[in-house]
């Protein structure tokens, strides 16, 4: 069926992301495309769609690469994938969306690692445009990958190794190790799955899936109940500058954020009142750090433990410098530092409710 | 007659012949252009769009900027006031190389800091006047062959980095003299222009070799691109230098020593490759500290990082002038950049016409060949091209 490509129909169910994986959806559900699905026919697709979001939120991502999936239907399998993507938008909140493309990458990236290099090649070509090669002579078993796909991805992992200047670049091309090219799939494939829940075409669910998808929003609502975000109290998400909103929601959707990134966002959440506990939450709950690591570096902040300074979020300009501002809307023209913005706008904010009253 | 008119008559009479040099940039009509005024208030006008090279000449011939810019940039809408609006397309990978990030002697020479209170002049960094205690010191850069030469040599350090580590051939890529102090360097690569801040931000820290961990490279072989290439071919050439070169690079006697008592076994462990770390082995922990420092120095260039992050960065248009030299922006070929020397070769004004200045207090400088000053409160006759620079760095003011 597919003899122009190295991937089988089970590599499809590994890598749904694939555009073989789109033409394999194409062609098994004709004109209809996925609006098919909702014949009652597919009910297992629906129901697995579900489950793929669930699990999503449910597995930690220490345990991904372990994880085992039994496979006994290749269609549910692949269907699932297009169908979880067009529930995410209907669920439409940044972080559970944020973190189903992390889970979906993180896995799909332990597949490949584990894989034939070749099949590793072919995804990264076929589906993401990559020009990567094999290596022989002195760096044989190695790949080189070209500098601007590299950076696309590796700009966003804040390890040393993965800055360019420790890197082996030779006429345009970067050295990298299998494990590592499936590492920089995993950013890759990440960002194609949230642009692709970001995407506004809009599909019209039939009501028994909307109702299943209510029911998800509401399971996935409890589950957010557990998280830092509802228990901030008087600490407004929305007030945020968008600098620091960037960064925050990095953090939630389990992103690299640079340390300099993570200092501001806990001066800035101490400074405006969140408490260490939920702030400790936040940064372990969606990622890997260490608790009592983790804790330690926010109690310093917060100057409770060392040099007992109460730090102060980075100001404007250097959060420029950083590479942390995102850009500056109205308010941010006003004000010098992050605080300064959420300490207005907060004011303002409450203000216009209490008149709306 | 005011300097600033002064400036700007003469500005005037330059485009009114030249303007037609001026070449559009590439896909002009998605380009922003800023113009500096002729005022005292000199805050840039921004966000203009021209649609082709001839209404972008028009224009500059009839508002005669002070410094013309247009972006790296590419928008939909570059005319837009709004970031937000403009709709940000990609942008060129830009370079700067400037005499103020490199470290020459003859700074010592021509720089000094002036107290703005009681005049008074200082020829070492100082935030403080040392004779009235003000607070109000301002630096003051100059200029000469030397140091424009030195940036000249990291322009050309970066394009090999450039071709031999990213694969961007030199035919690619657009040099241009700043009209001051130093070169930009223009790669306009379809590839590239999406890159975001935070890729260029890596490039950069490749170039400077900021963020570099040795432990991290391969083993330091000459025969290899890359960090590791590099940094053995400078050690090479730094091993080969006679003992009196290598102290005058300021290495101290006791490195010095050492790398000549091993220097054979150095080249060789640079030329067929050792292990890891052996070459420091050789040399011991301290010496070898001063070694790499010299070598790295030698390796990175020093380009100003914040101008090729900034994908919104308003960059200086060939062909124009300088308003704080009155030279002209230069582009380069690469052939053109070996014998291109600004003090003779961005002239902008004939260096026959002599005319009358007041110099209050000026340093020398060279200028097509011959040294003028230092002066003093005095009024000297010049060439056009020097009392236009003196004029225009406010050193000088038109006499009579
Ligand atoms: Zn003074
Ligand atoms: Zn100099």
């Amino acid at each position: 069926m597919f003899k122009e490509s190295r991937l089988t129909t089970a590599d499809l169910v590994k890598y749904p992301f694939t555009v073989e994986a789109s033409s394999y959806v194409e062609k098994r559900l004709g004109r209809l495309g996925l609006e098919e699905l909702f014949n009652p026919n597919y009910e297992p697709v629906i129901e697995k769609a579900i489950l793929r979001i669930k699990r999503s939120v449910l597995t930690p991502l220490k345990s991904i690469q372990t994880l085992k999936e039994k496979v006994d239907d290749v269609d549910v399998e692949i269907l699932s994938f297009p169908l979880a993507i067009i529930m995410m938008k209907v669920v439409d909140d940044p972080y559970f969306q944020r973190r189903f493309a992390l889970f979906e990458a993180k896995k799909a990236s332990s597949n490949l690692e584990n894989e034939d290099v070749e099949k590793l090649l072919e995804v990264a070509r076929k589906s993401f445009g990559w020009k990567i090669f094999k290596v022989d002579g002195s760096f044989s078993g190695m790949l080189k990958i070209r500098f601007t796909d590299y950076l696309r991805n590796a700009s966003k992992l804040r390890e040393d190794k993965w800055k360019l200047v420790n890197r082996y670049l030779e006429y345009g091309d970067v050295y990298v190790t299998k494990a590592e090219a499936a590492r920089l799939l995993e950013e890759e494939i990440r960002r194609h799955i949230q642009s692709k829940i970001d995407e506004k075409v809009v599909l019209e669910l039939p009501k028994p899936v909307l109702e299943k998808v209510e029911e998800l929003k509401e399971f996935l609502r409890k589950q957010k109940k557990s998280l830092p975000e509802e228990s901030f109290g008087r600490v407004d998400f929305k007030f945020f500058p968008p600098c620091i909103k960037n960064i925050y929601t990095d953090i939630l959707g389990g992103k690299n954020v640079s340390h300099i990134g993570r200092f501001t966002l806990t001066a800035f959440l101490i400074q405006i009142g969140m408490n260490i506990d939920d702030i400790v939450k936040l940064y372990t709950s969606a990622t890997d750090f260490d608790e009592r690591i983790t804790r330690y570096q926010v109690e310093h902040i917060a100057g409770l433990v060392g040099g007992r300074t109460r730090y102060k979020p980075l100001n404007c300009e250097s959060m420029q410098t950083h590479g942390l501002c995102v850009g500056r809307d109205e308010v941010c023209q006003k004000v010098k530092n992050p605080l300064a913005y959420y300490r207005r706008v907060a004011v303002r904010g409450k203000r216009v409710k209490h008149e709306s009253h | 007659m005011n300097p600033i008119d002064f400036i700007r008559e003469k500005f005037r009479l330059y485009y009114a012949e030249s303007v037609n040099e001026i070449k559009a940039p590439t896909f002009v009509e998605k380009r922003e252009f800023g113009f500096v005024p002729f005022r005292k208030e000199k805050t840039m006008i921004r966000h203009r769009g021209f649609e082709n090279q001839k209404k972008l000449q028009d224009f500059i011939k009839t508002f005669v900027p002070s410094d013309a810019y247009y972006s790296s940039a590419y928008y939909k809408n570059p005319s837009e006031e709004k970031m937000a609006e403009k709709g940000w397309l990609g942008a060129d990978l830009i370079f700067d190389i400037d005499c103020d990030h490199i470290q020459t002697p003859c700074k010592k020479e021509h720089d000094s800091w002036v107290c703005l209170d009681c005049g008074e002049v200082f020829s070492s960094p100082t935030k403080k006047c040392l004779n009235c205690g003000s607070e109000k010191v301002d630096e003051e850069k100059w200029i000469c062959e030397e140091c424009l030469d030195a940036a000249k040599k990291e322009v050309l350090k970066l394009l090999k980095i450039l071709e031999e580590d990213f694969g961007i051939s030199e035919k690619t890529v657009g040099i241009v003299f700043s009209g001051h102090r130093g070169y930009h360097v223009h790669v306009e690569n379809k590839d590239l222009v999406k890159l975001e801040a935070e890729e260029r931000k890596e490039i950069t820290d490749y170039i400077t070799g900021a963020g570099l961990k040795l432990n991290m490279l391969q083993n330091l072989d000459v025969s290899k691109t890359g960090w590791s290439g590099r940094l053995a071919k400078t050690l090479y050439d730094l091993c080969l230098k006679k003992p009196e070169e290598l102290a005058s690079i300021g290495l101290r006697e006791k490195t010095v020593k050492k790398i000549v008592e091993k220097r054979s076994q150095i080249l060789d462990l640079l030329v067929f490759g050792g292990e890891k770390g052996e070459v420091e082995k050789l040399l011991g922990k301290t010496v070898w500290r001063e070694v790499f420092e010299k070598a790295f120095r030698e390796a990175s260039v020093p380009i100003d990082t914040v101008v090729t992050t900034d994908i919104h960065r308003l960059i200086r248009l060939p062909k124009t002038l300088h308003g704080k030299t009155g030279f002209r922006v230069v582009p380069l070929s690469l052939e053109k950049l070996y014998e291109f020397n600004p003090l003779n070769d961005a002239l902008a004004f004939p260096s026959d016409e002599k005319i009358k200045v007041k110099v209050k207090n000026a340093k020398k400088i060279r200028i097509g060949g011959e040294t003028y000053g230092p002066y003093k409160d005095e009024v000297v006759g010049l060439p056009m091209p020097v009392a236009m620079f003196y004029v225009c760095r406010g050193k000088a003011t038109p006499a009579g």
